[in-house]
């Protein structure tokens, strides 16, 4: 179990995709927990304390859209980002996808990604800690805006100490 | 379970070329239609008013000459009375005298002649039935005892006082008959005879009446001619034409000199003889023949007329309805483009998904080869460790190539191009690659029933395929997860079965019935468009072929295109580029 890190929850299908960003994460100082299905994410959420997930929308067996409905079930805080590489997916049209936190589109760059992660992982740190935005402002203040290594360690000291 | 058979009759128009030959036998069909059922009617009255009027002009025409007859009958008796009163009158002279000279009996003579040329001589007949007193052109006859001659003795026995003869040489050797009256004189039997010509009989048997002439003959019961007008034959021979004597009066139709000619007779009241008048049949009908030839042109020129109007009505209708049918060949193709634009759409959207896939993968991995060759990070950047990553972009890029490859497959020229085409593989053309990892990943499985005895289609392998990606299509959407999806083909005489059966929700008849109908859709909004089956009846129907569905509401539905063996090639112009 991870104190220092980030718990970062990855499900995709493509193989490849999943180890390479696996692999490019970590190096960025993440836990990734990374599996290529929907029912093997939920036994993950289960036995770890996740703090952002990220997850595919086709994928054989349950799809992305379930696993997203399930986990936002059982831990209402999470905040979910959707990556997905389907070109003419309307998130306007499906309601239950109001849930996730944002959605990216396949393919996304590193820094995206990152950015994304901290601004998600922010949100679920304020759904937790029951924090304003104002106040996680105030805390975050002096912190290199431009490291998002350095906000993320800020960010989970955040979360652990209360 | 309801059943829907998309049947096109053969003889619809399935492209302008073959339903603008449609229009026109149609035309050609209707007009001769019409004009038969105008005609027959048209025709039948009027032979029947034609018969009808000709027997009535012909019963007419016979009362008529029968009518003329009878008159010139009474005209002929009174020439005989006349010629009997004139005799009779002999008595009655003064200077009658029963022993009389040459000198009175010359005078009798004087007086018959003065009342009627055709009276030759005159004689008179003692009750020895000796002619005692003469006077004519032969003298020797003075003395002559005719106590012997037929007509003396019936004029004697009978109770009638005159008698006429019928027509004979006698010894003058030309034709003429005898008048003969009797008188008691005291108790005693007198008989006055006079010999007559029967020249002024023949010119009463020529009239003319309304501008038709008759001509015709006396005959006695023999059949003999007593008199005639010129032309029928010399006197005392037999006539050509005897009239029964069982009728009084009556009209005949004859041929005289090989014409048809109209012989009317009637007996004589004062002669055993009868009156025969004969007119020519073009002659008595002329008026007949002229109204109904009036009749014909009549109703020729009618026939005519209407014939002009129903063409110019067929045109008027045809020249609409053609519109109409280009109207619609139009909105149709329309209709088809709009189609290709959205399944251009569909088929971007869902492609986006598979070329996405190997790009983020490569994206992801030529980022870790950057932060291996970073040195800050310390990650392994052995020359070994990078070409694993870059086979796995290679991996990718081969995954992506394969993508826009089938998207080119799809992307053809428009123009319909017929192959020989093996169903089975076209099938499995459609749902390898993209299909197949789509169906994986919603867990539907794919049961391929084909048969392998197929004949090979003569078709355009691009349309076809847009069917059945269509069909296949909407099989997906209608099966929830875990479903199954049936390819099968069949053969079956000379067409061939292809089926795509789902065990998705199926549909009620009422939506059945609609489905084939432009812009109905059963999928959520925004999913389906509404033209994916309309264009595939489109295309079936214009290879000759038809569409079957089967549906039970809960269980599934079953679309079957059925597709002629020897496909019709011409059908297919319609869906080429305008």
């Amino acid at each position: 179990m991870e104190k220092e890190h980030i718990n970062l929850l990855l499900v995709d299908d493509e193989d490849a995709l999943l180890e390479s960003i696996r692999r490019r994460l970590q190096l960025r100082d993440f836990n990734v927990i990374a599996v290529n299905r929907g029912e093997k994410a939920l036994e993950v959420a289960r036995t770890e304390p996740i703090d952002v997930a990220i997850l595919d929308l086709k994928m054989p067996g349950m799809s992305g859209k379930d696993v997203l409905i399930a986990l936002k079930r059982d831990y209402p805080w999470l905040e979910v980002i959707i990556l997905t590489g389907h070109g003419s997916f309307d998130p306007e049209n499906e309601k239950e996808f109001g849930k996730a936190y944002t959605y990216l589109s396949k393919p996304c760059d590193l820094n995206t990604l990152l950015a994304t992660l901290v601004a998600a992982y922010k949100k679920t740190v304020m759904n937790r800690r029951g924090m304003t935005p104002e106040e996680i402002a105030s805390r975050l203040q002096g912190i290199d805006a431009a490291s998002p290594r350095a906000i993320l360690k800020k960010l989970k000291e955040l979360d652990s100490n209360v | 379970m309801t059943d829907i058979n998309r049947v096109k009759d053969n003889n619809a128009p399935a492209c302008p070329t073959s339903g603008e030959n449609y229009h026109r036998r149609l035309k050609q069909r209707l007009f001769v239609g019409l004009l038969i059922a105008y005609l027959i009617p048209i025709t039948l009255l009027t032979i029947y008013f034609n018969y009808k009027f000709d027997a009535n002009v012909r019963e007419s025409s016979k009362l008529q000459l029968a009518a003329a007859v009878d008159s010139q009958r009474n005209t002929i008796d009174l020439f005989m009375q006349k010629r009997i009163v004139n005799l009779f009158n002999l008595f009655h002279l003064k200077a009658f005298s029963l022993e009389p000279d040459q000198a009175t009996m010359d005078s009798y003579l004087a007086n018959l002649i003065r009342a009627d040329n055709a009276f030759v001589d005159v004689g008179l007949i003692d009750p020895d039935g000796i002619q005692t007193g003469y006077a004519g052109p032969y003298p020797h006859l003075r003395g002559k005892d005719y106590s012997h001659e037929n007509w003396y003795q019936d004029l004697a026995n009978q109770s009638k006082s005159y008698i006429i003869t019928d027509l004979y040489l006698g010894l003058r050797r030309q034709p003429h008959f005898t008048i003969g009256v009797k008188q008691i004189v005291d108790g005693r039997f007198y008989v006055v005879r006079s010999s007559v010509y029967p020249d002024k009989l023949g010119d009463l048997l020529i009239f003319s009446r309304h501008g038709k002439q008759a001509s015709g003959y006396l005959v006695n019961r023999e059949g003999i001619y007593q008199a005639a007008s010129p032309g029928f034959g010399d006197l005392l021979t037999p006539a050509f034409y005897r009239p029964g004597l069982e009728k009084e009066t009556d009209v005949a139709d004859i041929r005289f000199q090989e014409k048809p000619v109209l012989a009317a007779h009637t007996w004589l009241r004062e002669v055993p003889w009868c009156l025969v008048m004969l007119q020519p049949a073009d002659l008595v009908y002329k008026e007949m023949y002229g109204l109904r030839n009036a009749m014909i042109v009549g109703s020729a020129f009618l026939v005519l007329v209407i014939m002009g109007i129903v063409w110019i009505i067929i045109r008027k209708v045809f020249h609409w309805t053609e519109s109409l049918e280009q109207d619609r060949a139009e909105l149709k193709s329309q209709l088809y483009h709009a189609h290709k634009l959205v399944s251009v759409g569909q088929l971007a959207g869902g492609v986006a998904h598979e070329i996405n896939n190997p790009l983020a993968i490569i994206e992801s991995e030529s980022g870790l080869i950057r932060d291996m060759l970073n040195p800050s990070l310390a990650l392994e950047a052995s020359p070994e460790a990078i070409v694993r990553e870059l086979d796995e972009i290679d991996k990718a890029v081969h995954r992506a190539k394969g993508v826009t490859q089938k998207i080119l497959s799809f992307v053809r020229k428009t123009d319909p191009e017929l192959v020989p085409c093996d169903v089975n593989k076209l099938f499995d053309d459609v749902v390898s690659g993209v299909k197949e990892q789509e169906f994986k990943v919603s867990n539907i499985s794919l049961i391929k029933d084909y048969a392998l005895d197929l004949p090979e289609l003569m078709i355009d392998p691009g349309l076809l395929r847009q069917v059945l990606l269509n069909l296949i299509n909407n099989a997906s959407d209608a099966v929830a997860e875990n479903g199954a999806i049936t390819l099968r083909t069949r053969a079956d005489g000379d067409f061939i079965k292809i089926t795509v059966a789902d065990t998705g929700e199926g549909m009620s008849p009422e939506k059945t019935e609609k489905i084939f109908m432009p812009f109905f859709t059963t999928k959520e909004v925004g999913k389906g468009t509404g033209l994916g089956l309309p264009i595939s009846l489109n295309i079936v129907e214009g290879f000759g072929g038809r569409i079957e569905v089967r549906s039970t509401p809960g269980a599934g539905s079953e679309f079957t295109v059925v597709l002629p063996v020897s496909g019709k090639s011409e059908s297919a112009i319609i869906y080429t580029e305008r």
